[in-house]
């Protein structure tokens, strides 16, 4: 059995044994966090949470940097193996969704995660990589198997969208992107950037001033 | 796992001073009584070291912390200037109430594993007394260090990665019941950057809601009485750092309500965590205090205000007959079905 071989069929049990029950509770975790504050929730579209699959592990784990692997130890480094997204409604509704979190769920991290150059489109949102709250990861479940982390994304609706669509087409190609192609992702990026802006900016205008 | 690195530093209070004094310390060795002494302590602090504590994040929102990143340095590399970085950080957030500290630094490895213990015994005076040649000798001395004086601290990180592992621990901080936080504040939050693994809005929601679900699902009256009198006492604890069996314990509640508080939470052991009251948290989460009276009436007050709200005065105790007043302006009126 390859290094590899053990790392995926460790990773498997852990999918099953632990990862998949822990983001089944962690999107009713987050759900019931959101709906305790009315105002929160009105202008959250969806909360999703997923287990990272064994494939997309894999694809992870194998990544190099300067040619040398990225992970060493990528079951203890890798901290999205349990990841959810807060889907909000308009941009200005990102800021009070993480300051929610950030004050009821412990971080170690938060990154406003915008292209490197003002000229550029691209991937967009609020990412966190947060300790898995106690009371989801129980006793039964195995406790080597239980990351201590998760990743949290605070997206609007039109990052998300981007994202998804990105992620399906462009993050991973069969073979390597075209300039036409990178321009045509580009621009898709802009779109959903000047969507998301105008969307806010006619929220402000026409919302009754309760609702802001 | 067996301790393989030992070392000591003398700690001085150093915080806010322009010269904080200079820390000495010293690597001991692996034979004698006080390695014999130590290795006692290394290896009983997964049982002693019970309070569940987490590495903050840094202020600008990135992976790192720290007191997290000295003790990083020192595993990987147990050096005599790593250890005293550590003790230095300790000296610079100890003020003079917390007087002169001895820093133990001990560190076990094992293949990919790894345990630390830092463990700050506190400066005392004592008497020693010797028999010397049919008499007796007394002396004063200053500077005895004894690890079950009250302000004794520690805190024990292990594990097998930095990434995973290294980011919460579990510590001893026998101050922390002190309505002065100050004292205790200082081992957590100041030296080791630090707070309770489960914060404040998490721990006092979950104690909330198990007060909550508890007494909607019982169909005791007393112990729903309990439920509803224990919520509102809770104000009583704001800002302090308790755990749920403590509020159980200090409510002197019946073993059956009790038990309907446990039982509403995901697991027993959640009682343990500490945590501290926030007191908007906790009402935003309790059930209201509720009285209900035979003739159909039914009071409701947020619990933290339902003594202010009605006043009662007794009837007959025996037969448990009240009368409740109060008076206020009508903001919200249910009148449908009223005839």
């Amino acid at each position: 059995m390859t290094a590899t071989d053990t790392l995926v069929s460790s990773y498997e049990a852990r999918f099953s044994l632990a990862l998949r029950p822990i983001a089944d509770r962690l999107e009713i975790y987050i759900n019931d966090l959101l709906a305790d504050r009315v105002d929160d929730r009105r202008r959250v579209d969806i909360v999703v949470a997923r287990a990272k699959t064994p494939l997309s592990f894999l694809e992870k784990a194998s990544r190099t940097e300067g040619g040398h692997p990225k992970y060493v130890d990528p079951l203890n480094q890798i901290l999205d193996q349990v990841g959810a997204r807060i889907v909000a409604f308009y941009l200005s509704d990102v800021d009070p969704l993480a300051r929610l979190i950030k004050e009821n769920i412990p971080p170690i991290e938060e990154q406003n995660i915008i292209p490197d150059s003002p000229n550029e489109f691209g991937y967009e949102g609020k990412h966190f990589i947060l300790f898995l709250p106690k009371d989801i990861v129980t006793p039964e479940l195995p406790k080597t198997h239980c990351p201590t982390f998760f990743e949290l994304q605070v997206k609007t609706l039109f990052q998300h969208a981007w994202a998804q669509a990105d992620h399906d087409l462009a993050y991973k190609p069969p073979g390597s992107l075209t300039l036409e192609h990178k321009r045509k992702v580009a621009f898709t990026a802009a779109q959903a950037w000047g969507a998301d802006f105008l969307f806010n900016e006619l929220r402000s205008e026409l919302a009754p001033p309760d609702a802001t | 796992m067996q301790l393989s690195k030992t070392s000591s530093f003398l700690i001085s209070p150093g915080k806010n001073r322009d010269d904080p004094p200079e820390v000495h310390g010293t690597f001991l060795p692996a034979t004698g009584r006080l390695h014999r002494m130590l290795r006692d302590v290394f290896d009983r602090s997964d049982q002693e070291c019970q309070l569940p504590i987490r590495f903050v994040m840094s202020p600008e929102g990135k992976k790192q912390n720290p007191a997290r990143d000295l003790m990083i340095a020192f595993i990987e590399a147990p050096s005599m200037p790593n250890g005293r970085a550590i003790a230095e950080r300790l000296r610079d957030t100890t003020t003079g109430k917390s007087h002169l500290g001895l820093l133990f630094v001990l560190l076990g490895t094992e293949a990919k594993s790894w345990k630390l213990l830092l463990s700050r015994f506190p400066a005392d005076q004592g008497v020693i007394a010797e028999s010397k040649k049919g008499t007796l000798e007394v002396e004063f001395i200053e500077r005895v260090f004894m690890k079950n004086a009250a302000t004794y601290k520690a805190a024990l990180y292990k594990g097998t990665s930095f990434d995973s592992h290294l980011w919460s621990g579990a510590a001893i901080d026998k101050q922390l019941n002190m309505t002065t936080h100050q004292a205790a504040n200082y081992w957590i939050r100041e030296f080791l950057a630090s707070d309770f693994e489960t914060n404040s809005k998490q721990g006092t929601k979950r104690f909330a809601v198990a007060l909550r679900e508890a007494s909607h699902s019982t169909q005791d009256p007393s112990t729903k009485h309990e439920l509803f009198a224990a919520s509102m006492l809770v104000t009583g604890f704001a800002s302090q750092a308790v755990s749920i069996n403590d509020m159980l314990d200090r409510f002197s509640l019946s073993p059956g309500a009790r038990g309907a508080v446990l039982s509403k939470l995901a697991y027993e052991d959640l009682a343990k965590d500490i945590f501290v009251i926030d007191l908007e948290e906790f009402i935003s989460h309790a059930a209201l205090a509720s009285i209900e009276l035979h003739n159909g009436g039914l009071l409701l007050a947020p619990p933290d205000r339902f003594d202010e709200v009605f006043t009662m005065e007794t009837i007959d105790p025996i037969a448990r007959h009240y009368r409740f007043t109060t008076e206020g302006k009508i903001v919200d009126e249910r009148v449908r079905g009223r005839r």
